[in-house]
């Protein structure tokens, strides 16, 4: 495992309930994997398992894998993810591999029981680097998330306005080449992009564009969000289970004793429907369609992920009673642009604008 | 003389052996609705080649997906086991067998004397099939028969995700539209066809040298995608369709033998 | 709400009993017969029922007066009557996603088309299945139920463990609350007691199983056990049931009652219900007696009455199925010795992401222990096209392979 030249040895996350703060205050660079690195699913695991976990196995085994990652951290999210963790156990040999166990629920225990989780997760990640888990260095790290977090919020409000229409494509190409960079280096970029924006005036006539949520179950690549504003869509909302839970809630934490505050602000997160709180989020989204700031809704519904499943009867049921239209868009293998996607996404706005 | 018998799901095949197991006559046909009416077929063209009358015929096996509807067979015995053995007696050190039928795509690994140790067949869909090339060759309008050779002259293969193939089917109308090269296209299919054998091949561990039987190693274009993909060399029989029957034939002469 | 029609239930299980086929044991009678004397108990109104997840320890369930039913055992029992096909039919028409699983699809239709009741409330837990919490979500909405995640992790250690009994313990404040009563331990105590006569009779008629030659076939156990058993666990009934089902084997070997083995197999996880052949095929024509099944196997300990918080949460994080595949390695290994097993077949039910995504490294582990391994794949409820001249060629290679 080559150690890098320049700057701390990352650690590959593979689902965002893993804190990327505790992540980087114990001197590693947290790399949080989309999927999207892999070309294409392993073909040996079965196709009943999502297309995010078995890309992440192909990316697993590539090289670039290989010589950028000194560990691994893989909740027991769900079971595919536990199945990846299996995968790992048997075929991968990083010197750091670890199974990080989240809760499903937000209550005062289940923080306790992760709090521990985490406590011993930052202790076993500080002992590779022959440190002392050091809690300051954690609230720290925690500011410099928050800084982004805060950063963030302030352009979905800006996105949520309308006028802007290529502004979503924009914040998630920059998130989606986060997980390669530093976060200080981020959070510049992301100021860089307020102050473009803040120094100029929406623009007014496209604000007749469809105002769209696109929800899901996906990292949602930047490429789709694209090609909806180029159809003459303009994404205003973005909900997706990895999006949110990493970027927007700012955490609420001790400077003495960082964790808990750390271990409640990712149970309390966006949930994804693994969390019991998951209906309560769906409620708020139903809430937000019914006050208007929606004219569509595009939901995209990774193939294989059964938690989202459950609630398409749901958001059918919820988008038939606000009478906004909702478009279930099922998502194989990284067919973000593929043509069959895109007549879906072209005929979806054709019929929002009559 | 031993009769084998291959009722697939799209051609019926037989092989006639005599008694020191050489093959003496061979009759691939369509199997149509009727399996029985089809194993009549090619056995009477074997017997016709061969100028013998049936009742010279000491034992048939009757194999493949209509083996239990041949009421002049003595047995039945699994594709799979015919196979492996019809294989042993094409390439004599064989461990592995890919066969890609119809409606099937099995990889079996082969002991010394031609027992099977493990086999792994696809899942229900027909990816990975002969039914997938077939479909595909509709889409895109050309002779199934040519698509081995058109493969060859791809430079720059199609990357074809999807693994279903009703999916693929509409990516390859997608692939067309888009300008995609025709022989890149199969090209692309013949790497999905094997990228679905190198999974089951993994399932059951690569052993080598390998057969290649079925009707789809008559597609080089798919035997050399594996080939790459496995980095081993993928031996094609002269008739690779037929090695089912030849199995069955050499299994009803063990049958008999054992049996005095 | 459409009337239940218990008339439906009394002619397929009375059916079923008269017919018991080539395989019946007189527990599947008993089984039959409890479940449909709760059913009309339900429907009458003087039970209260939950639906509740396979591992959710009905003892304490039982101590509150409360029958817990499996909804994968509804699902089951209704494909079994034929009706898979035509339900999931309907869910597709309810926008339900072919990527949930069957049990839980047929079971929402259960509810949605009036074949069962509406349970009182619904009590999932994870260890097993993603499913089953979420499908009680959503139908507990939809019909305005309350709803109880008992959430687990995926280890064993201390802290899960402790984590473990906090949760029971408020999903004993829970069922308080959905029943007005006070929890009684003297109650839970009788269930556990209950619940350990069961697990002895179980083990004995499980060690019996590993006689030479045997004496029933598997598909008796296969039919009754897994959620069936573990849903009514702490009742008396089930205790009575299974000595009785002990005593059917110790008397068949007495007799020396032994059937035809061709080969000793050992069955995992399902197989396709809709299917009275299916078995009968496997046994019967080809000789491959199902000697034991993973779902008959009883993994947990005596739990002790005194301090059963502890004893029912280790008996959850303990299932060999919860968490990562090493743990079903472990045991089904072990199985494959105590039954002295000659091949293994494996039917992936592909509705389950949580046991068909670890079938590759358990197959290479039983290969490598020198077991044949097969897998089949398909959906075990689903009766509209099932692919059962490939599981047959795969299950006759199979039987050739291992003569």
């Amino acid at each position: 495992m080559a150690e890098q030249s320049a700057g701390p040895a990352a650690i590959g996350v593979f689902c965002s309930y893993v804190p990327l703060e505790l992540i980087e205050a114990t001197g590693f660079r947290p790399q949080l994997i989309t999927g999207l690195e892999a070309e294409r699913s392993d073909p040996r695991l079965p196709a009943n398992l999502c297309s995010y976990v078995r890309r992440c196995a192909t990316f697993l085994d590539s090289q670039v894998a290989q010589q950028e990652l000194s560990g691994l951290i893989v909740t027991d999210s769900c079971f595919p993810m536990l199945r990846l963790w299996d995968n790992i156990q048997e075929r991968a040999n990083f010197p750091f591999q670890y199974l990080l166990k989240v809760p499903r629920l937000n209550s005062q225990s289940a923080i306790d029981f992760f709090g521990r989780e985490l406590e011993q997760l930052a202790e076993d990640l500080s002992l590779i680097n022959g440190i002392a888990f050091d809690k300051e260095k954690l609230y720290s790290a925690i500011e410099l998330y928050n800084h982004f977090r805060s950063l963030n919020q302030r352009l979905l409000k800006i996105i949520m306005v309308g006028g802007r229409p290529q502004l979503a494509a924009r914040l998630t190409g920059l998130h989606a080449s986060a997980s390669l960079q530093n976060r200080r280096e981020l959070n510049l970029q992301l100021e860089n992009l307020l102050a473009e924006i803040e120094g100029s005036e929406p623009d007014v006539s496209k604000a007749q564009r469809p105002r769209l949520l696109v929800a899901g179950s996906h990292f949602i690549d930047h490429k789709l969000m694209s090609t909806l504003a180029d159809l003459g869509g303009e994404v205003v909302g973005v909900d997706s289970c990895l999006y949110d839970r990493i970027d927007t809630d700012l955490i609420k934490a001790d400077k003495n004793d960082p964790i808990p505050g750390l271990a409640a602000g990712y149970l309390y997160k966006t949930p994804c429907p693994r969390m019991r709180a998951n209906r309560e989020h769906l409620f708020q989204i139903g809430s937000q369609t019914d006050n208007g700031d929606y004219d569509g809704i595009i939901f995209l519904q990774m193939k294989s992920c059964a938690l989202h499943s459950y609630n398409l009867p749901v958001w059918r049921n919820m988008m038939h009673e606000t009478g906004v239209p909702l478009l279930i868009l099922e998502i194989e293998d990284g067919e973000w642009a593929s043509p069959r996607t895109v007549t879906r996404l072209e005929a979806f706005l054709e019929s929002l604008r009559g | 003389m031993y009769l084998g018998i291959d009722i697939g799901s799209i051609t019926a095949k037989a092989v006639l052996v005599d008694d020191s197991g050489q093959m003496i006559a061979s009759s691939v046909s369509k199997s149509g609705f009727d399996h029985n009416q089809a194993a009549q077929t090619v056995a009477d063209d074997v017997t016709q080649q061969a100028a013998i009358d049936m009742d010279k015929i000491n034992t048939i096996v009757a194999t493949g997906y209509g083996r239990n509807n041949i009421p002049f067979a003595s047995r039945a015995i699994t594709e799979i086991t015919c196979h492996a053995r019809g294989a042993l007696h094409e390439l004599p050190d064989c461990r592995m067998v890919v066969d890609i039928g119809g409606q099937d795509s099995k990889v079996i690994l082969v002991g010394p004397s031609g027992r099977v140790i493990d086999f792994c067949m696809n899942d229900r869909c027909a990816a990975g099939t002969g039914r997938f090339l077939e479909v595909m060759a509709n889409s895109l309008q050309i002779p199934l028969d040519e698509m081995g050779p058109l493969a060859m002259t791809a430079d720059n293969p199609a990357s074809i995700s999807n693994v279903c193939t009703v999916f693929a089917e509409s990516e390859v109308i997608s692939l067309i539209s888009a300008g995609k090269k025709r022989e890149d296209i199969i090209r692309g299919l013949c790497r999905s066809i094997s990228e679905r054998v190198n999974s089951m091949v993994t399932r059951v561990g690569l052993d080598q040298p390998i057969a290649m039987t079925g009707g789809v190693a008559l597609n080089k274009g798919v035997a050399m995608e594996l080939e790459q993909m496995l980095g081993v060399t993928i031996n094609v029989p002269s008739s690779p369709q037929i090695i089912g029957a030849l199995g069955a034939a050499l299994l009803a002469k063990e049958e008999a033998d054992k049996n005095g | 709400m459409k009337k239940v029609d218990i008339d439906f239930y009394k002619r397929i299980l009375i059916f079923g009993h008269k017919f018991k086929g080539y395989a019946g044991l007189e527990i599947n009678g008993a089984l039959a017969g409890m479940q449909l004397d709760h059913l009309e108990q339900e429907v009458s109104g003087e039970l209260s029922v939950v639906w509740s997840s396979p591992l959710v320890p009905s003892e304490i369930l039982t101590s509150f007066g409360v029958d817990s039913v499996t909804p994968e055992t509804v699902a089951a029992f209704l494909a079994s009557a034929g009706k898979g096909g035509e339900l999931l039919l309907g869910s597709e028409a309810n926008f339900h996603s072919g990527d949930c699983c069957s049990f839980q699809r047929i079971a929402i239709m259960a509810l949605e088309t009036g074949l069962v009741p509406v349970p009182q409330a619904f009590i999932a837990t994870v260890p097993i299945c993603d499913d089953n919490p979420r499908m009680s979500d959503f139908l507990s909405q939809k019909y305005d139920r309350e709803y109880f995640l008992l959430d687990v992790p995926a280890t064993r250690d201390q802290a899960a463990v402790d984590y473990t009994v906090g949760q029971l313990r408020e999903l004993i404040s829970f069922l308080e609350k959905l029943t007005g009563q006070a929890f009684d331990p003297e109650r839970l105590t009788t269930a556990i007691k209950e619940s350990n006569r069961t697990r002895f009779h179980w083990q004995k008629a499980n060690k019996l199983r590993q006689t030479e030659a045997p004496v029933i076939y598997g598909v008796a156990p296969l039919r009754m056990t897994g959620g069936l058993l573990l849903q009514k666990l702490g009742s008396p009934e089930l205790s009575e049931a299974m000595a009785g089902y002990e005593n059917e084997l110790s008397g068949r070997i007495r007799t020396k009652e032994f059937l035809p083995c061709r080969h000793r197999l050992l069955w995992l996880h399902l197989f396709p219900l809709f299917d009275n052949k299916f078995m009968q095929f496997i046994e019967v024509e080809l000789g491959m007696m199902v000697v034991f099944e993973e779902s008959s196997h009883v993994w947990w300990e005596e739990i002790d009455p005194i301090d059963p918080l502890s004893g029912l949460a280790r008996r959850i994080l303990d299932a060999p199925l919860a968490g990562t595949v090493e743990r079903r390695i472990d045991t089904v290994l072990k199985m494959i010795k105590d039954y002295d097993i000659d091949g293994v077949v494996n039917f992936s039910h592909v509705g389950c992401k949580s046991l068909t995504g670890g079938v590759l490294f358990l197959a290479s582990a039983i290969k490598k222990a020198g077991v044949p391994f097969l897998e089949l794949s398909g959906d075990c409820l689903d009766n509209r096209s099932p692919a059962t001249a490939q599981w047959r060629s795969r299950l006759e290679a199979f039987a050739e392979m291992l003569d």
